[in-house]
């Protein structure tokens, strides 16, 4: 390997590093949310810090701490998380042509980190250049940045958690959380908006079912509205 | 069953779900409906998730000074597309309920 190779991706590992510490520094507060919310339960605080690297997404990480303090059983647990990361097999969709020439075992790494981010950063990087593995290192960077940082951003929130909690207590936290996830989704079109309408007015309304089994019947409703909406509106 | 194993469980589903189509079905379209459907699965389970959190556990009716919050939040969510002004705003409103005394 001659060095101009070895600096060439070197090059591309850390501008997708340096590309995404704005994104990351933006989701901080959101990882330390999460971090905090997990404090404030009775999980186990490296079973909560788990939840960072290994799930590595805020809506399912929240979902997951949220459900599991509030004694769901495990199964509606796992269905729910899968329900919240089915989104997770378009980021797939929208990166698997830009990855066909890499190996199976890449393939299969570089999948545990997408996430909107990293798929933003990576698919827009792999448009504007023809050699993949510039854009595959670039990826790589990018995604290792965010998993760092959101790893510091969740262990901060369960550290400091305690004390947050003292000043500003872990309903509004949760609540805000929960918000500044499903503002972005929503505003993206008039259907998106009338799922997330629909839903919190199913969750309300639904809110007394046991096990928070209302959580995911108010989901299917708001999906149901969106694509109601959405053939409505084709 | 332990906390642990339900969230390795979750990891191991989000995982299923990132790799799947990469590894298997990279070269194929995904079905439309489900295309469309999952455009809907975030707005509609966060909004939902928001929602539930807004009704005190064992409660029937929202808390008033959480869904000021929420407003507070959702504005500023709205006009901002910061996650930060987000927290900064709900936090802000929580504060001046509580200072108020309502």
């Amino acid at each position: 390997m001659t060095s101009r190779t070895r600096s060439s991706r070197a090059t591309a590992f850390g501008a997708g590093a340096r590309d995404m510490t704005p994104l990351a520094g933006a989701l901080a507060p959101l990882g330390f949310v999460i971090g905090a919310t997990a404090a404030g339960t009775a999980m186990h605080p490296l079973v909560a810090l788990a939840t960072a690297p290994l799930i590595f997404g805020a809506s399912a990480q929240l979902v997951t701490i949220r459900m599991l303090d509030s004694g769901a059983p495990p199964v509606l647990i796992v269905a729910t998380v899968a329900l919240v990361g089915a989104r997770l097999m378009l980021y797939g969709a929208v990166m698997a042509p830009h990855w066909q020439g890499a190996s199976r075992r890449w393939k299969l790494v570089a999948s545990a980190f997408l996430v909107e981010p990293t798929v933003a950063l990576g698919a827009a990087r792999a448009e504007r250049t023809a050699d993949e593995a510039d854009h595959r290192r670039y990826y790589l960077g990018a995604a290792i940045a965010l998993w760092f940082a959101w790893l510091a951003a969740t262990a901060a929130g369960l550290l400091l958690g305690a004390r947050a909690s003292a000043i500003v207590p872990d309903d509004p936290l949760r609540v805000l959380a929960f918000v500044a996830l499903a503002v972005p989704a929503a505003r993206a079109s008039a259907s998106g908006r009338r799922a997330a309408l629909a839903a919190a007015g199913a969750a309300l309304l639904f809110a007394g079912l046991p096990f928070g089994t209302g959580m995911l019947v108010a989901a299917t409703v708001g999906v149901a509205a969106g694509l109601w909406h959405d053939g409505g509106a084709t | 069953m332990s906390a642990l194993f339900v969230v390795v469980s979750c990891a191991a589903v989000t995982f299923a779900l990132r790799a799947s189509v990469v590894v298997a079905l990279g070269e194929r379209p995904v079905p439309a409906t489900l295309r469309r459907a999952s455009g809907y699965i975030l707005p509609a389970t966060m909004s939902a998730l928001a929602a539930g959190a807004l009704v005190p556990a064992g409660g029937s009716a929202p808390d008033l000074r959480l869904v000021i919050v929420a407003l507070a939040g959702t504005i500023a969510a709205v006009r901002s597309r910061s996650v930060a002004w987000t927290f900064l705003a709900g936090l802000g409103a929580y504060g001046v309920l509580a200072v108020t005394g309502v």
